[in-house]
């Protein structure tokens, strides 16, 4: 099982993915032949860019100091660094990818904006999407949503520590994430949305989406 | 044409380099762009993690700001970075892809200055070598690796002496006096054990630019 999760913070993407691994794990014994700490990647949203565990508060001053164009390249290294170059590969989950950056990158970190497509930056970094979609065509998209309100009343009764996204950009944001995600040329596609909705029921809606998309490993997994 | 210069700082790479892009323009008639531009990948050493040109703007900050980098998070960034230059719009038939140092830069200088990498740990740089060389060699067998040297009392003199085309490539540099004799043998030992079949070794000791560039072109011209 392969999947790329991505939705602005607070659409409950990070979470999701935390169910989705248990699921498959229980389901299907995916992700057990590796070490904890690298079944998810979820380390392409600045400041936190390493594996678990989680960078100190140090570090991420660290990142954060940083010029734009240097946080502009080791974003950029780090999502090739995890481009699916040979076959046969593991089971995966990473959690906002090139996506987030795209939404973000010019958002909040000052880099990849209005950069054209002949930019020798855009012209690697437009090239993501299409080596995950060639390169693993198992993959799935799932695209976690959630309504504007919602957003803002996770975010003002459970805020994250290290918050990102800003009340007035909201609507943005998801809009943005519709974009990327309505771009992408990967062809495997779901559509959560966890407005109003719990994770148990979050979960469920995901078992019956993914199963067009299992593979062939996937389902002789689930039946022994 | 693939090529790698590699070798100790002082010992002529980017001199040498200069003069072999004025000779490879020159032989395919085309434009030779002096310095600052360079035709070469040469930010693999810290502090100078950035390219010459198209920079200017951020270049001085970036270069003291990589330095605020722990080490665990420096290693993420060196090893994004060789890693992504290894990327088929770069390495692929018919392009020409000149580094200086690349993969050897972290080998020698990893554990000597930026706190990671160090034999048997995670990460190890030296013997991630082996593993760089074999995908250089799956890649891009016509590889040309060279190794520019000289010896220590005059890498020292040069030192003492602020000898250099590229001054402003030597400021900030970590390398400590006193590492110099390790260091070029540190070099010399990872171009001994080289896999890379077209190889050989230029020594600038004694010798001028002329006679390096000649020396260079003798060698190379047999194995286009």
């Amino acid at each position: 099982m392969r999947l790329i999760m991505v939705g602005c913070e607070y659409s409950g993407v990070r979470t999701l993915s935390q169910a989705i691994l248990g699921w498959s794990m229980e389901s299907m014994g995916a992700f057990l032949n590796l070490p904890e700490e690298y079944r998810i990647h979820d380390h392409f949203r600045i400041p936190e860019i390493g594996h678990p565990p989680a960078l100190s508060k140090e570090e991420h001053a660290q990142i954060n100091n940083l010029t734009p164009r240097l946080k502009e390249m080791i974003q950029r290294w780090n999502v090739f660094y995890h481009i699916p170059w040979a076959p046969n590969r593991n089971d995966v989950i990473f959690v906002g990818l090139y996506f987030e950056d795209n939404v973000y990158g010019p958002l909040y970190f000052d880099y990849i904006k209005n950069l054209g497509p002949d930019d020798p930056i855009m012209q690697t970094r437009n090239q993501f999407d299409k080596w995950f979609a060639e390169n693993s065509p198992e993959t799935v998209l799932v695209h976690v949503k959630c309504s504007p309100e919602q957003i803002r009343h996770r975010k003002k009764t459970n805020p994250h520590e290290e918050e990102l996204l800003k009340d007035e950009d909201v609507e943005y944001v998801l809009e943005r994430f519709e974009q990327e995600v309505g771009q992408s040329i990967i062809k495997n596609k779901i559509v959560l949305d966890t407005t109003n909705i719990s994770v148990e029921e979050s979960l469920d809606e995901f078992k019956i989406k993914i199963v067009p998309f299992l593979t062939e490993n996937d389902k002789n997994r689930m039946a022994n | 044409m693939k090529l790698i210069l590699m070798g100790c700082e002082y010992a002529g790479k980017r001199t040498l380099g200069v003069e072999i892009s004025k000779w490879w323009h020159k032989k395919n008639n085309t434009e030779f762009t002096p310095p600052p531009s360079i035709d070469y990948h040469d930010h693999f050493t810290v502090p100078w993690v950035v390219h010459a040109i198209g920079h200017e703007h951020h270049k001085e900050e970036s270069e003291k700001k990589i330095l605020d980098l722990n080490p665990g998070l420096l290693e993420h960034f060196q090893r994004y970075q060789t890693d992504y230059h290894m990327q088929d719009g770069f390495v692929a038939e018919g392009e020409d892809h000149w580094c200086i140092d690349w993969y050897y830069s972290d080998a020698v200088y990893a554990p000597l200055y930026y706190g990671f990498g160090r034999p048997g740990e995670y990460a190890d740089r030296w013997a991630g070598v082996h593993h760089y060389e074999e995908t250089v060699m799956n890649k891009m067998p016509d590889m040309i690796l060279v190794l520019v040297k000289a010896s220590p009392e005059k890498i020292k003199e040069r030192v003492i002496a602020g000898e250099s085309l590229f001054p402003e490539r030597h400021e900030g540099s970590l390398m400590k006096s006193e590492d110099i004799d390790y260091i070029t043998e540190r070099f010399q030992t990872l171009y001994d054990q080289s896999i890379i079949k077209n190889k050989f070794e230029i020594d600038t000791s004694s010798a001028t630019v002329e006679d390096s560039i000649s020396e260079f072109i003798s060698n190379v011209e047999p194995i286009l």
